[in-house]
């Protein structure tokens, strides 16, 4: 677009010093010519820069399998490694390395066997690509995630990591069997404290 | 006078009479559940593929013991077992002085292990638990300031049992006025008794309160200068020194 912008001047001053409709013509012909053989360099040039989609998708794949790997191995934290400074995991409410990395400590993932399905890669532009998968247990336990990377400084960084479905689901909050715990647990402990608020109010000091 | 009988006996008339030996004997329960609830995922019924490493074992195990004694010396003077309170209180100092080694190596080694800053917040609550748990010790003829002031210490003592306990009930969110609400739960309860209790107004309580929530709102920011302080770096050095030989 540059180089357009910059022809055209070109054209425009050289057709006002001859001030020749023909030449101007011609000169505009050229630019065209000359515009599209640019665009066609810079084509060609611009594909062979990037790396192929199966090469990226091969690439990102294999970052994924050894980084869970490495979860289910207890290295939760080995996940942040993957990303940003300022990466975010919506889901969870987390922004950027360190407090994801926090987070990602107090993991604890148990041992057990599971199985990667890869999704094709998505390509965004030509430094963004998306990748997503899903992770099943043999307990049945499913989670897909989503993750938005970017290649910078020669190398794959997460900017995003989406958690978009678990199965069985992630509750919003405290879960069932745990709500019920905590709530026999507080409302005994309640009920014995004004029990007690009541004795020491009727108390009487003999 | 109360008089005092040298053998174990299990009589709870004076539970079911004394309200104040009801309440003491519910906040020791209260410790007790909190602590085994904050610490069953990652500690006491842990199932992850990483087991917690040999320090931390014993770490858990001297604070465990450490708030079980608590709620035993509660069912001891609930039982009038005033003797052996006081055997086992010997017992607690010795023990006191574990949770202090204990706790500061596992904050230390931890932040070494996991390559992040020492957590100087924690180490404080560990000192001031341990600080306040002497004075309540030091204090033991006189059970009214030696109940209460125990109680401050326990709630600096299971500070990390809370936050677990919101953390475990509440996926991972750090959820503000959960912790806070369970922190205080029993510092404001010892305080409402108390008014009920003695039929007039009694400091104590309101001012054990009081601290807790300028320590827990004011002073852990002058702490966290203090150790952002030329000093307060030079203490943490020497303290890795100390606490990472062990």
């Amino acid at each position: 677009m540059i180089v357009d912008i910059y022809v055209y001047l070109k054209v425009y001053i050289i057709s006002m010093r001859y001030r020749n409709t023909q030449t101007i013509k011609t000169l505009s012909e050229l630019n065209i010519i000359f515009t599209s053989i640019l665009f066609l360099v810079f084509g060609v040039i611009s594909a062979q820069t990037q790396p192929p989609l199966e090469e990226v998708e091969k690439l990102l794949q294999k970052k994924i399998t050894d980084v869970t790997a490495l979860i289910y191995e207890g290295e939760t934290i080995s996940y942040a490694e993957l990303m940003t400074e300022n990466a975010v995991i919506p889901f969870f409410g987390l922004t950027g390395k360190e407090e994801i990395k926090k987070a990602l400590t107090r993991l604890d993932i148990p041992r057990t066997d599971y199985t990667i399905d890869f999704s094709p890669i998505v390509k965004i532009d030509s430094t963004t690509y998306v990748t997503s998968y899903t992770i099943k247990e043999p307990s049945g336990f499913t989670s897909m995630q989503s993750e938005i990377w970017k290649f910078e400084d020669g190398q794959f960084k997460i900017v995003v990591a989406h958690l978009i479905g678990k199965d069985p689901p992630i509750q919003g909050g405290i879960s069932k069997p745990r709500f019920f715990i905590s709530a026999l647990f507080l409302g005994v402990f309640s009920f014995l404290l004004l029990l007690i608020f009541k004795n020491a109010w009727l108390w009487k000091r003999k | 006078m109360e008089k005092k009988i040298n053998h174990l006996h299990w009589n709870f008339d004076h539970l079911k009479k004394d309200p104040e030996k009801q309440f003491f004997l519910l906040t020791g329960l209260w410790f007790f559940f909190v602590t085994l609830a904050g610490f069953a995922d990652s500690f006491y019924l842990k199932t992850s593929i990483t087991p917690n490493p040999g320090f931390l074992i014993v770490h858990g195990i001297t604070f465990s013991i450490w708030v079980i004694l608590f709620l035993v010396q509660c069912v001891l003077i609930s039982s009038k077992n005033i003797i052996w309170h006081m055997r086992l209180g010997k017992f607690g100092v010795i023990l006191l002085f574990l949770v202090f080694v204990t706790g500061f190596h596992t904050i230390i080694n931890s932040a070494h292990v996991r390559s992040h800053e020492v957590k100087e917040g924690t180490l404080m609550q560990i000192l001031l638990g341990v600080s306040i748990a002497l004075i309540a010790i030091y204090n033991r003829k006189k059970p009214y300031i030696h109940k209460r002031i125990m109680v401050l210490a326990m709630v600096f003592l299971t500070v990390a049992a809370v936050q677990r306990l919101a953390r475990t009930f509440w996926n991972f969110e750090d959820n503000f006025w959960l912790i806070n609400v369970l922190y205080i739960v029993p510092l404001l309860a010892m305080t409402v008794f108390d008014q009920f209790y003695f039929k007039k107004f009694k400091f104590l309580s309101l001012l054990i309160l009081i601290y807790w929530l300028t320590d827990h709102f004011l002073l852990t920011r002058v702490y966290t200068h203090f150790f952002d302080s030329y000093t307060g770096k030079r203490i943490i050095e020497m303290l890795q020194h100390i606490f990472l030989v062990l």
